[in-house]
């Protein structure tokens, strides 16, 4: 029978001083770096004597979709995403879409969307702002303002210049509907529609140059690919104006003025702060926050709101350590400052005002980095219980990169279920799996994390004990020993699986798929350069978009091959 | 409506796309009208198995002896419904994925590579391409537990979204655009014209991109276009007439019911979809449905227990002088509690000499035998109705341990799939299970 969470919160804040002195962390050690290679053995990140990895185009995910319309239309459009089923793939859906399809299902919904986003955007109350004209007769068709809203607008959604002869004929259309209908606006919502379902639209385009190339380096890019590319990569959107007009008149296939756009990307602070947001959602599932259901009797603090605010503040918490402070990459996973609402203070047991204001958890706090926030810690847990497996298992699969494979088929969870009798604490329950040579070879490296973050409850509110017993947060990270959870997050900042992770994820985020094995020595010369900057976010951003194989292509991606095929078909 | 309109005025101002279709008279509406009765396919699934025990009958044929899960979920409607055992899913030589491979391998006929991989398109999509062709919506996929997707996929790696809402199933079928047919006045709506013909003018500009494209991409861009035109069929039905059917009554708009994982309100769910899809097959609004209870790993769960379905099926365990497990018990109790309200949805409304469910075929499967032990073997299986008189209901069918894909070779063929061999590798069959066919 727990007790209730009023009268549980002021005796764990006096078992929380005793917790404190528990700490053991400064045993977490710097690794000794060895003498390093002769600068010509380092691979480079300048290196282009590799063919990268294959194109595809890429289904927008949700949040892409509504993104890019806003960034045409305006952020204060309300854009209700199409579900279409997005697919994660190595743990993002940035690279699942690079297989994801368009279904008969989803097309009856993009339609759907299409409709609304036109009928809102060239509506009475905002057309204004995207119309540069008044037709002569609202009833009648008037080409002339029609071809204007046609040549502005349509290659920003299509993200590419209207093919000879493609602008007349979106005017003749126009001018049909209007003469159907008797409403000017209605025929260019009618093209508008027409375009947001085009698969110009709804798949990033990606296409190398046709020139063959060096057959040692790959082919080249094309400029509107890489405007595309760029675009998605830093702001999660398509390419704006400016990005456009460069990749069209040639200056985005210039070193300078490649670069000049990728600087103009990563300066505008906002901008980047969204696509970095995307990007982070992305990668620790924060989308899948909406659908966390708890036991409300249990967790009553745990409100809708507290749960979208939960969300907020760890993306507050990247953005500003990552883009606005520029403090290096691993400390995310150990800093105090983060920021904090009225919604969350109770779940964290502290004073908030009303609106968002920063906060810095005190030295003693079991509270550091992202991994203590209540979004991953009620993310990765049931829907009354914590789960150390669960959490465990994200931290390897999604921030160290070493998959874990999936449990046997036939395990039987009894003797660690609660009701087994096997143990009061998750620690002595999971016990039973290490000592089973069939799950400790999993579980050896699972348990020990999840463990260490058993201090936090089902919605990652702190607590000391479980079932009446202390909490015992001690383990190792592959063999570098912690006390207590904070000692966890310095031993998960200092390991190597760490930044090597997050290099790898970006880049595949970067060019929506995996790597390649030609691309390993160019992965690792990133993450050198990662260190060697501090491990500063941006600049890794900057060096990723610089890479030949952000740049270049093997060529189209092939078909796998179907069952009775004995190879691809062409 | 004064307006002076003209649909080949529409056609033509779109990119002068050719009128591809616009009025002309619809297969499946025309048999409608002429009094044949169309036949329709459906499965339904619910995660987390049963207990053989408590589900296997004794007798095979005809009034095999109800065992207590099974008596849950058939009551009076025995007669109208075979419950299949015996039948396994083969892996290919690949790992089992828990409560993931069985249903993948039953649907697709080949075993996927991992936990997420579909290997295939799953059969209701190969049958609905014959029997869902002239109607509004080709299938319609429903998941009660506010999944995003069941378990139908239109070819590799490609799942369908699902319809998570009955709110947002009854506005997608019944709001804007649905007519019952018989009342005479009849106009086909300008703006529904408008919408084809931007659709029209969206396959013109896209077919210069297939050149450019590599295989993978060809591919996808075929589904793309694939489902262009299935859009397209829809607004030509609703451009069309409807026909005048009897058994079709537009249904009120229902109250929303928020999407949780408790038990009470999925079930809530569930049986207002099931009221809403009735409907929808009355209303000839489509042919094929694929509608999913709870996913596999299932959350469901009853107020104030720490853990949903599916974990407790793994914690707790089976009760010696019960022989099953209680608590997991009472969620097997509400699936079959569903599945009967759905039959009986489906039976009371009258068709021809019969019911709608007389003229249907639903396959009902699961993602393992007992849940705790994540079998392949005798996955449980019930099929619905007699498609029209092409089954033989109401019977036990024992497979002999013979591979599931024979089970869904056999409904491929009732609906006039043209097939003779379905599945690879050890789940290949050319062998149909005849008993289920009527004689």
């Amino acid at each position: 029978m727990p007790l209730s969470s009023a009268v549980r919160m002021p005796l764990l804040w006096a078992l929380a001083s005793f917790w404190g002195c528990n700490d053991a962390s400064t045993t977490a050690m710097e690794p000794e770096p060895g003498p390093p290679p002769p600068p010509d053995d380092r691979p480079s990140i300048e290196v282009r004597d590799f063919v990268p990895g294959p194109i595809a185009m890429r289904r927008l995910t949700r949040s892409q979709y509504i993104s890019s319309i806003r960034g045409i239309f305006g952020d204060d459009l309300e854009v209700l995403p199409p579900t279409e089923v997005d697919i994660r793939i190595e743990g993002l859906l940035t690279v699942g879409a690079g297989t994801a399809s368009v279904t008969p299902a989803g097309i009856e919904r993009y339609e759907a969307a299409a409709r609304q986003v036109a009928l809102d955007v060239l509506g009475a109350e905002r057309r204004e702002q995207v119309l540069r004209c008044t037709p002569a007769d609202p009833d009648a068709p008037d080409d002339d303002c029609a071809r204007t809203f046609i040549t502005e607008i349509a290659p920003l959604v299509l993200r590419r210049r209207l093919r000879d002869g493609e602008a007349e004929a979106y005017v003749a259309a126009a001018r049909g509907v209007t003469e159907t209908l008797g409403d000017f606006h209605r025929g260019l919502q009618a093209v508008l529609s027409a375009w947001l379902l085009t698969p110009d639209f709804l798949f990033i385009q990606a296409r190398a140059e046709s020139d063959a190339g060096d057959a040692d380096a790959g082919r080249k890019l094309t400029g509107l690919t890489m405007a595309s590319r760029l675009s998605y990569f830093l702001w999660n959107r398509g390419p704006d104006a400016a990005l456009l007009a460069a990749a069209l008149d040639g200056t985005l296939d210039t070193e300078d003025g490649y670069e000049a756009q990728l600087d103009r990307l990563l300066a505008d602070e906002d901008k980047l702060a969204a696509g970095m947001r995307a990007l982070f959602t992305d990668l620790y599932e924060l989308d899948e926050l909406e659908h966390v259901e708890k036991d409300l009797a249990a967790f009553p603090l745990f409100t809708s709101r507290a749960i979208e605010d939960a969300r907020e503040q760890t993306l507050r918490t990247i953005v500003d350590h990552l883009l606005i402070e520029r403090l290096d990459y691993r400390d995310l996973f150990t800093t105090r400052k983060t920021f904090m609402t009225r919604n969350l203070g109770p779940i964290y047991n502290v004073p908030a005002a009303e609106e968002w204001a920063p906060f810095t958890f005190p030295e003693n706090s079991a509270r550091g980095g992202i991994l203590s926030h209540a979004s991953f810690l009620a993310l990765q847990a049931r829907a009354s219980r914590s789960s150390p497996v669960l959490r465990g298992v994200f931290v390897l699969d999604n921030l160290l990169c070493a998959p874990i494979p999936p449990p046997p088929a036939d395990v039987n969870f009894e003797a660690i279920a609660p009701e087994s009798g096997s143990g009061a604490t998750a620690r002595e329950r999971l016990a039973v799996h290490r000592a089973d040579p069939a799950c400790a070879g999993c579980h050896d490296a699972i348990d020990p994390i999840g463990l260490a973050l058993e201090n936090f409850d089902a919605v990652g509110q702190f607590r000391v004990m479980e079932n009446d017993a202390i909490i015992d947060s001690a383990g190792d990270l592959f063999g570098t020993p912690f006390g207590d959870v904070r000692g966890f997050y310095r031993a998960l900042r200092d390991s190597p699986l760490l930044t090597r992770c997050i290099v790898d994820k970006l880049f595949m985020h970067a060019v929506g798929r995996e790597g390649v094995s030609t691309e390993t020595p160019l992965l690792r010369a990133i993450e050198r350069d990662f260190a060697d900057n501090g491990h500063d976010f941006v600049v890794l951003l900057k060096t990723i978009a610089l890479t030949h194989s952000f740049r270049a292509t093997s060529g189209p991606r092939a078909a796998p091959i179907e069952p009775g095929q004995t190879e691809a078909p062409q | 409506m004064s307006r002076d309109w003209s649909r080949r005025r529409v056609l033509r101002g779109m990119l002068g796309a050719a009128a591809v279709g616009v009025g002309l008279p619809f297969l499946g509406n025309a048999q409608a009208q002429a009094g044949g009765l169309p036949v329709r396919f459906g499965t339904w699934f619910w995660g987390c198995g049963m207990n053989p025990h408590r589900w296997v009958p004794d007798t095979l044929g005809a009034d095999y002896d109800l065992k207590p899960e099974l008596a849950l979920g058939l009551s009076d409607l025995q007669h109208k419904v075979s419950v299949l055992t015996g039948f396994d899913t083969p892996l290919n030589g690949r790992n089992n994925e828990p409560h993931y491979s069985p249903p993948i391998v039953t649907l697709t006929g080949d075993s996927p590579r991992n936990g997420r991989d579909i290997p295939g398109a799953t059969f209701d999509v190969e049958i609905a391409k014959v029997i869902g062709t002239s109607t509004r919506f080709r299938t319609l996929d429903l998941t009660a537990d506010g999944g995003q997707n069941g378990w139908s996929a239109i070819g590799p790696g490609t799942p369908s979204p699902a319809e998570s809402s009955p709110l947002r199933l009854y506005r997608r079928v019944f709001g804007a655009g649905f007519q019952v047919g018989g009342d005479g006045d009849f106009m086909p709506d300008p703006k529904v014209m408008v919408r084809k013909s931007v659709l029209s003018a969206v396959l013109e500009q896209s077919t210069a991109l297939k050149r450019e494209l590599g295989t993978h991409d060809r591919r996808r861009l075929d589904q793309y276009f694939t489902a262009i035109r299935q859009l397209e069929t829809q607004l030509d039905v609703l451009l069309t007439e409807p026909p005048d059917l009897p058994a079709c009554v537009e249904p009120g708009t229902p109250r929303a019911i928020p999407a949780s994982q408790e038990i009470a309100t999925v079930v809530r769910r569930h049986n207002l979809m099931a009221d809403l899809l009735a409907v929808a097959l009355a209303c000839d609004q489509t042919r094929v449905f694929n509608l999913s209870l709870w996913r596999m790993f299932t959350d469901v769960r009853f107020p104030g227990e720490e853990v949903g379905y599916h974990q407790m099926t793994h914690d707790e365990s089976v009760d010696r002088s019960l022989g099953y497990q209680p608590r997991s018990q009472r969620f097997l109790v509400e699936a079959m509690g569903c599945w009967r309200y759905l039959l009986n949805a489906l039976d009371s409304i009258p068709e021809g000499d019969g019911t709608l469910l007389d003229n249907l075929a639903i396959f009902a499967h699961s993602g393992t035998e007992f849940p705790k032990q994540h079998g392949t073997q005798n996955i449980p299986i019930m099929v619905a109705g007699s498609a029209g008189g092409r089954l033989q209901p109401g019977q036990h069918i024992a497979g002999g341990a013979s591979p599931i894909s024979r089970v869904a070779l056999t409904l491929q063929q009732a609906f006039g799939v043209p097939v003779s061999t379905w599945g690879t590798d050890e789940i290949a069959t050319t062998s149909p299970v005849t008993d289920m066919r009527a004689t």
